[in-house]
């Protein structure tokens, strides 16, 4: 590349990166504010039933509960900044340790369902293009709106029931190994085949109309080629943002999965922290799967320039 | 063409070459040595200590950790367990226990009266503020006399002392224990019995291994190597668990699976009667609800029959009196038989025979069924001409709704279930029925007051002999049911499902499982 173009990449990140910055605190108010907006005494629903008001007001202390919003804030992100993501108000256990593997966990369960989903779904939806308008294309529709409609719980279920009960060729719970993860990431994978397919069919049957492709043809390129070479990679660019989006509805969607696999992950934490009502763990968690959210969006919005060299870096 | 059908048939029924070991059947009577138990919980284990509130799952737990002094069986009788022998002076004010030689804690220190009064002092220690502590409040002051014996001192005769002190948290913990960790003990169980605590994943298991040198390793267990408890949220898929392989002990089984799991070959499913009875609280300060022929129209109005068939599908069993069967001191009073027309009437006479509004509160997922059985005792009181709107209100939320001081409570009727952790019938008349325990001092979440309850109450404490106390809570039972503060329901029962492997799993109505004499076959 060029200096100028290195220049303007340059910028580009820059601005990506403080653009992302900005989200972030946003976030972070939002997250904050957020807890405070439930029913009933919020220490008092810490402390639980029958405590002494003695424990009430240590939580209330603990929590600076008595202290101005914008106090409240800059105190807890401060301490966030400098570490310290601060203690559960149920287990009294460092947040960090709380979310640490968890948040490993829950990555390792989207990363396969994503992988499940993109394989599957561009398959399908690469299917459905090439033989547009044909059984293969009605079926693999069908498919696909299949996926997205059934309810990820009772696709887990079910799964569940036929291969771990029935057949007993997978476990119904526990980590380990890839046997573990089979289960839980075609669930949780299986409403997102259905958009990532119908994208790349559409974004494909777009593509495959135009010039280029017709002169790919004429040059004598096969039939893999023109598909692999020429008109999937123009058509990425839809693909890669439903992606990008998707990854994040599975990071939130986990909340289901990991209930019915007992995988032990952040959605489940954030579902249990609701019903608690453990709000420093809930402020964390919020803060963290949306900005995990923001840097891959900011990632899809990066990988634009490298699939199609006419963005420039504006 | 034979050897094709034959793998065809081993293809589709591998179990075919699964051939059955004679052995097996010998192995069963036997208890084996070794193994892992697995119990899958559905909720999460908070703390393993003595003094705060828990889910009836972390008592079995903490039941294998811990030992009392002494220990109550399943016909009622109060056996010895840390505690050899006793006595309680002519006036009634003095227990003295004398301690089992040679027991060791898990740190490995001899158990002596040391612990012992440590452990009392914990629980009454202000600076600790244990929301069960008021179950010991008995006890005045603990001395040592000398290295196994101990004295424990009571303000007043207390006619239940043995119930309390063989109750789940009046466990002996370890001196050490308590000094070295003080409140930050939650995560360090040290105790004298067959499990020790290994280590735990928060939210998610709890690991216990066997205690080499548990004191009474030679009479009964432990068998196991090691059991693990996890917790598994969804209640499918813990079934699923037991059926898989999985887990061996399953609690807690919605109802749906229970006919389901019974014809499950692999599996076992018990149901026990637990001490917990289900309820619709009345608040009796609050207009109509203070006048008794309106509580008692409620009662009438009511078919539990119905409701245990239809909402429970046949688990559990109707309640005639504010305490479970299985405690100690119940008097069944069989006074409201299903009776809609009685009902009516009873409105009318107290002036409501155009029936009125009220709101039912009741929390989802706390108890079994729970917001199923208010909406069909919503539905039950329609009949009567009453409109009752049902409020779903979340655990904590409604904790501090019924517990709010009379003045700024406007709950009506509320569904709760309560349970006799001491299986005798003391605990729940000083926690739940005088009406010194209105909220916020006690859980007299009625705001119920009668003069002769009272009275009764405070005199059946003292009573020391079984059959006049007897005498005295059955009258007590009597007035509280004929004066309705409660509708009352039913008797819970517990369900549990475990692996045809398990052996020797047995439940006590404080809705705890006993471990101490489980084994597992291969």
């Amino acid at each position: 590349m060029g200096l100028l173009m290195r220049v303007k990449m340059f910028a580009f990140l820059i601005r990506r990166f403080f653009g992302l910055v900005f989200v972030l605190i946003l976030i972070s108010v939002v997250s904050f504010s957020l807890v405070y907006f439930v029913p009933g005494d919020v220490a008092l629903v810490i402390a639980g039933p029958g405590s002494s008001k003695k424990a009430v007001e240590d939580i209330r202390a603990e929590l600076h509960l008595d202290k101005p919003f914008y106090v409240r804030y800059s105190l807890w992100l401060r301490s966030i900044l400098s570490g310290d993501l601060g203690r559960s108000a149920i287990t009294r256990e460092p947040i960090s340790q709380l979310i640490g593997f968890r948040y490993l966990n829950t990555l390792k369960l989207a990363g396969a369902g994503v992988t499940f989903a993109i394989f599957w779904g561009i398959f399908l939806g690469l299917v459905a293009s090439i033989k547009r308008n044909s059984i293969l294309d009605y079926g693999t529709m069908a498919l696909s709106i299949f996926g997205i409609s059934m309810p990820i719980f009772w696709i887990g279920l079910m799964l569940i029931f036929i291969f771990a009960v029935q057949l007993r060729w997978l476990p119904v719970t526990g980590q380990g190994g890839i046997r573990h993860l089979i289960l839980p990431a075609i669930t949780i994978g299986l409403n997102s085949i259905a958009l990532i397919a119908r994208i790349t069919r559409a974004s494909m049957l777009e593509v495959l109309g135009k010039d280029y492709i017709r002169t790919a043809r004429a040059k004598g390129c096969t039939f893999p080629m023109v598909i692999f070479k020429h008109a999937l990679k123009n058509a990425m660019i839809p693909i890669i943002t439903a992606i990008g989006l998707q990854f994040g509805y599975l990071m939130g969607g986990a909340v289901l999965t990991e209930t019915v696999f007992a995988w032990p992950g952040v959605g489940r934490l954030f579902a249990d922290s609701v019903f608690q009502r453990d709000f420093p763990v809930l402020q964390i968690l919020m803060l963290l799967l949306a900005a995990s959210f923001a840097i891959v969006n900011v990632l899809v919005d990066i990988s634009y320039s490298f699939l199609d060299p006419r963005i420039k870096y504006e | 063409m034979k050897l094709w059908k034959f793998l065809f048939v081993l293809i589709l029924f591998p179990g075919v070459l699964m051939l059955d070991d004679p052995s097996a059947a010998l192995a069963q009577s036997k208890p084996r040595q070794g193994g892992v138990l697995r119990f899958a919980l559905g909720v999460p284990i908070t703390h393993l200590t003595m003094g705060k509130s828990e889910a009836s799952d972390a008592g079995t737990i903490k039941r294998a950790i811990f030992e009392t002094l002494i220990e109550r069986d399943m016909q009622g009788n109060y056996l010895p367990s840390l505690a050899k022998s006793w006595n309680v002076s002519p006036n009634g004010l003095t227990w003295t226990f004398k301690l089992q030689e040679g027991v060791t804690f898990h740190d490995g220190h001899e158990l002596s009266a040391e612990d012992v009064k440590a452990s009392y002092g914990r629980m009454l220690d202000p600076k600790y503020e244990l929301p069960l502590s008021r179950v010991l409040k008995v006890i005045s002051s603990v001395d040592i006399v000398d290295k196994y014996t101990v004295r424990i001192n009571t303000g007043k005769p207390t006619a239940d002392m043995l119930p309390r002190l063989s109750w789940s948290h009046a466990a002996i913990m370890s001196k050490l224990a308590i000094d070295k960790w003080g409140a930050d003990i939650d995560w360090h169980p040290v105790g004298t019995g067959p499990y020790r605590f290994e280590g735990h994943v928060p939210g998610e298991s709890v690991t216990l291994v066997r205690y080499e040198k548990y004191w009474r390793r030679d009479q009964k267990g432990p068998y196991l190597d090691k059991i693990v408890f996890s917790t598994i949220r969804e209640d499918a898929t813990r079934v699923a668990m037991v059926q898989a392989g999985e887990a061996d002990v399953v609690v807690n089984l919605p109802t749906a699976d229970v006919a389901r799991l019974s014809r499950d070959p692999n599996v076992n499913v018990r149901s026990d009667p637990s001490s917990r009875v289900a309820h619709i609280g009345i608040n009796c300060q609050k207009a109509p609800f203070n006048d008794v022929r309106v509580r008692q129209a409620l009662n009438y109005a009511v078919d539990k029959k119905s409701l245990i068939a239809g909402v429970l599908r046949g688990v559990g069993k109707p309640s005639n009196s504010f305490i479970s069967p299985i405690v100690w001191g119940y008097h069944g009073v069989d006074q409201y038989e299903y009776d809609p027309a009685k009902a009516k009437r009873l409105l009318s006479e107290a002036g409501y025979s155009k029936g009125f509004t009220a709101t039912l509160a009741t929390p989802q997922g706390r108890y079994f069924a729970d917001k199923e059985t208010a909406v069909a005792v919503q539905d039950m009181l329609s009949q009567v001409g009453l409109d009752v709107k049902v409020s779903v209100i979340d655990w904590a939320t409604y904790i501090k709704k019924l517990t709010t001081p009379l003045d700024s409570n406007d709950t009506e009727l509320y569904l709760l279930g309560w349970e006799v952790g001491t299986g005798d019938i003391g605990y729940i008349n000083d926690l739940v029925f005088t009406s010194a325990a209105w909220p916020p001092n006690g859980w007299n979440t009625m705001f119920y007051k009668n003069k002769a309850v009272d009275d009764l109450i405070a005199r059946t404490s003292n009573i020391m002999d079984n059959k006049k106390r007897y005498e005295a809570v059955s009258e007590l039972q009597r007035l509280v049911v004929n004066d309705a503060p409660w509708i009352f329901l039913f008797v819970y029962q517990m369900t549990a499902a475990s692996s045809k492997k398990v052996h020797g799993l047995e439940f006590l109505p404080t809705e705890v499982y006993t471990i101490e004499n489980v084994w597992v076959e291969k």
